[in-house]
Order: C-alpha cells, then structure tokens, then sequence
C-alpha cells in the first residue's frame, strides 16, 4: 500500500468525520477504527490529532457531544452530527467532488 | 510530591501522555480532554490485549496509535483558548457581584425601583428630560404644544390657561368640591412610571406642610384651600413599556411651592410655584382659544337639569383680579373663544352649569397713534377688540384713550362700561357702574410678553 503523504489527508478530516458521523453517532476510537477499515488502512491518522478536530467541530455547531455510559459501566463521550453539520457535509462533499474531478482530468489530459 | 509524580509518569506512560496532551488548556475543557483520552486509551488497551499481547506491549502499541502528545497539545490549545475561557470566567464572576449588589442597594433603600428605571423618559410631545432626571413633568392641562420651559431641572410643556376657576372644574369626577369661588392655578402632572407600578401613589405637600395625595381610585377631599388633586388617569403606556399617568392639581394662591414624591419622601421633587415660568407663564388669546377648544370637543356634560352644554365658558383672567363686587352683585370676567369677548357673569361666576352672562362685550380697540399692525404685534394675536356698544362710541386721541359704551344686560339693566387701557394695550381696566352708581374694576389682560425658549 502506497504511504500517503500527511498533508493530502489533512485537509480532509472534517469532511471525514462529518461523513463517518452521518450513520449514527459514534465516540472517538470506534471513529479511528471505522476510518482504518472503511479506506483499506490508507487512512491512518494519529489518534491524538482526532480529538483536537472533533473538538474544532463542536464549537463550530457541526457535531454535539455527550457522554454514556456502555454496558460495562464504561463512560464515553459520542459525537452526534447536527444540522448544521450535515449541511457542511454537503457542502464540503461538493467541493471534494469538484476538486477531485478537476484533479482527475489534469491528469488524464496530461498522460 | 513532584518525585511521586515523575515515578508514576514513568510507572504509567499513558497517564503522562494523557498529561502532556492537555498542558496548557482551561481547567474545565483539560478535564474533559483528560477523560476522553483516558476512555480512548482504555479502549486500545483492550484491544491490543485481546490480540494476544501483554499489558505493557498494549500500552506501548497505544503510545504509538495516539502519536505526540505536544502536537496534540498545541491543536487542543488552539481550539479552547485558555484566555477565553479564563476572560469568560471573570465576566460571569463580575456579573454575579454586580447582580448580588444591586440586589443589596434595593432591599436597604439605598436604589430605589425608580431610580432602576434606566430608560430615558420621553413623553409624547414635551422634550425629552437629561438622563438621570426624574421622570416627572409639570405643565398645564391637556393640550399640547410645542413650547417647553424649564422648571428646575424638568423641562415642562405649557398648556392651557394658568388661572381656572374652581367651579369650572366641576364635573372633572371630583364633585366634593365647595362652591367657594376662588381663584386657583391648575396644572397637570405627568409622570412615568415604572412597567410594573401600575397604581402608583402621588403625593403632594406644600411649603407649609398640608399635603394631599391619591392612590388607586379614589380622589382626596381636603378642604378647597388646599392643594386638591383632581383626577389622576393612565393614559397610555409609552415605547418603553411605563405606563403614563396623569394628575390634575389644582392649588391655592397661597401655595408657594410644592414637593411631589411617590414612594418615598426622600426623593421629592421641589418645584416652586410662584417665582416659576409656569406659574407666571401666560398663554396668548389664540393658544388659550385653541385649549379651549380642544378641552371642550373632548367633553360632554349636562346642566342639572339635563339640559346639555354646548359651550364651555372658562374664566382665563389672571391676577391680580378677575372678579370684583358691583353692589350686590359679583362680576367675574370671562373670555370665550374666538374674539376677545368680556362676560360678566352674576352670582358664583362663570361655572360649568352655565349660566348664561347677562352682559357681553366684544373688545376692540381703536387708537390712532398705534396701527393695527403694532396692535398685532403685541398682542401675539390679530387682537381685534370691537366693542358692540348700543351707542356710538367716542374716541378721544392721545395715549390713553377711553371708549365709552353701554351695555344692555339680560335682566333689562342698563350699565355703563368704560374701557381704559393701563399700558401698552394689554392691560385693560374695566370699570362697570351700575344705574345705582355702584362702580368696580375688573382687570382684563389680553396678553404678556413672555420669553419662553431656552
């Protein structure tokens, strides 16, 4: 598997996150774990910048967080996406369909 | 304490991780970045065990998942600015203090609920008072006008006339009053209250102590000599959401000042009726027609025996005297709306039964040394005295010019009135002689100079 390079993955954590949380609310490991399996391990972040981002989100409206506890007594804090989060999704989807397009066709033109 | 620490970091690298990553953070966000972090790694932990390793070589697999703690120090730090939420931890504590407080001043007496009312208080058509300024207003009855002057440190719109008779006032809901016939200065006192006084009390006192005063519905009966306070009413409720009320008060010659508080005597406001604008304030013949007319489309009221008046005669002399005995008889001056009419009445004067004057003049003045146009500008007013006497009239030049007529009064009696003018063709003297020869002088003040901008 090819390494990718951090910075192609920075810029698209939020619209990540905001993706992983549109099926239901989830705590910060289990999103580690789903973002590992659902891209084949290409996406490997380091789990400690996770929470400065999620934490980003809830101040920003996209995401409310709130703890409970687990059947083994065990507390954690999920992360629900709101309204306004779901309308940033869209939005920024949008904008990763188009840049991604317009990447894909510089570099079919270009051989 | 500080070695103990370092041993346990060293003993638990998770703990340290954990303490490293939230250096820095306000103390309430550190804490729920401390027990995320804790959850999250406990959840690592886990499951590196379940895949077959020790607990060390799980800890040593989570240390590397979660990656540098400083990194994710500096991200958190930046998402929860330690400054705000210390600055929004000192405003939440200086609002309490401030709230503890007020809430202190008001229950010693130290801040009154009125002084509380921040707003600023802004009558309909009167000026707008200076903030800190109590929200009471002294002017004259009901119409409005555009003048303003200054009482104190209120400002006052002036209306209507300065002098009433009492009995004028009659049907005003305050039917207690005697029919003594005695002059009295009226004004009307507005003041704004607070949104949740509804049924404030006013009261009155004046410089030697007799004080009046109202609350809720019912009207105080002092004896006539001293300050009565008429009606009081809600009118309205201003943009600020304080309802607006009303005082008609009508006082004594004698009153020289009075001091008006509602809650409490400590905050009185002292206003002093005799040397003031608004006691000496006159209104021209024009402004007092148009309150006049004002007063009356706003009123309906019936003679005793049911009969309905159509016109309402107010006295507007002012002092020195606007009444004076012929004989038997007492004659009052009055003027109606429109022209410079005198009326004399007979009895208790012009009052709200209406008894019909049993003689009238229509003034009109006619000098040859002064054009009507000086007349006009005067008076203030298209001063046209015209005097419809039984017979001609006899004009005699030079300043003081004398008009002799002759009035028929209702009863058949004849008089002779003279009209003198005192001064400057604003202070007539009426001299009425009856066929006994009984002679007296009523006053007749068409109008005064008066400066009343700022």
């Amino acid at each position: 598997m090819a390494k990718i390079d951090k910075s192609l993955l920075s810029g698209s954590t939020s619209l990540l996150v905001l993706s992983l949380l549109k099926s239901g609310d989830k705590y910060g490991y289990e999103m580690i774990t789903l973002l590992e399996a659902m891209s084949n391990e290409v996406f490997q972040m380091k789990e400690g910048t996770l929470y400065p981002i999620l934490h980003n989100l809830e101040k920003k409206g996209f995401v409310q967080a709130y703890n409970q506890d687990n059947d083994k007594g065990r507390s954690r804090r999920y992360y629900h996406l709101t309204d306004k989060g779901a309308a940033q999704l869209v939005e920024e989807k949008t904008q990763w369909e188009v840049f991604a397009g317009a990447v894909n066709s510089v570099l079919h033109c270009g051989g | 304490m500080i070695q103990k620490k370092e041993k346990d970091n060293e003993a638990y690298p998770l703990a340290k991780w954990r303490v490293l990553a939230t250096q820095g953070l306000f103390p309430p966000d550190r804490k729920i970045a401390l027990r995320e972090f804790f959850d999250h790694q406990e959840e690592g932990r886990e499951h590196y065990i379940k895949l077959g390793l020790t607990r060390g070589e799980a800890d040593r697999r989570v240390l590397e998942d979660l990656g540098d703690p400083a990194e994710t120090a500096a991200l958190l730090r930046a998402v929860h600015n330690p400054w705000i939420g210390w600055g929004l931890l000192l405003a939440r504590c200086l609002s309490f203090l401030l709230a503890v407080g007020l809430v202190l001043m008001i229950w010693t007496g130290k801040l009154t609920r009125e002084q509380l009312r921040l707003e600023k208080w802004d009558g309909i058509g009167t000026p707008r008072l200076a903030e800190g300024e109590y929200g009471v207003s002294v002017y004259r009855d009901a119409e409005w006008t555009d003048r303003s002057i200054k009482v104190g440190s209120f400002r006052v719109n002036c209306e209507d006339v300065a002098v009433g008779h009492k009995s004028a006032y009659g049907t005003l809901d305050a039917p207690v009053f005697e029919s003594e016939n005695q002059d009295y200065s009226h004004v009307v006192l507005r003041y704004i209250g607070a949104p949740w006084n509804r049924k404030p009390a006013l009261h009155v006192v004046d410089q030697t102590g007799r004080e009046l005063h109202w609350e809720g519905n019912y009207y105080n009966t002092l004896p006539w000599e001293t300050i009565v306070v008429m009606r009081v009413t809600v009118e309205e409720v201003n943009e600020y959401g304080n309802p607006v009320f009303y005082w008609n008060l009508a006082y004594a010659d004698d009153v020289e000042s009075i001091d008006i508080y509602t809650d409490s005597p400590s905050d009185a406001i002292h206003i002093q009726l005799q040397d003031c604008e608004v006691a000496s304030n006159l209104l021209t013949m024009a402004e007092m027609d148009d309150c006049i007319d004002a007063y009356m489309s706003a009123m309906k009221e019936e003679n005793k025996d049911g009969t309905r008046i159509t016109e309402r005669v107010v006295s507007r002399n002012t002092k020195p005297t606007d009444h004076a005995k012929l004989g038997d008889t007492d004659l009052w001056i009055a003027q109606t709306r429109q022209k410079t009419v005198v009326q004399f009445f007979q009895n208790a004067g012009p009052s709200v039964h209406y008894q019909e004057p049993y003689a009238e003049c229509v003034l009109k003045y006619q000098r040859d040394d002064i054009s009507e146009e000086t007349l006009k500008t005067v008076c203030g007013t298209p001063c046209e005295i015209d005097v419809t006497a039984l017979l001609a009239s006899e004009k005699s030049s030079g300043v003081q010019q004398q008009v002799t007529n002759r009035v028929i009064c209702s009863d058949g009696e004849i008089y002779c009135v003279e009209w003198r003018p005192l001064d400057d063709v604003v202070t007539y003297a009426v001299e009425c002689t009856d066929p006994e020869g009984e002679s007296c002088v009523l006053t007749v003040r068409l109008d005064e100079e008066r400066s009343l901008t700022e």
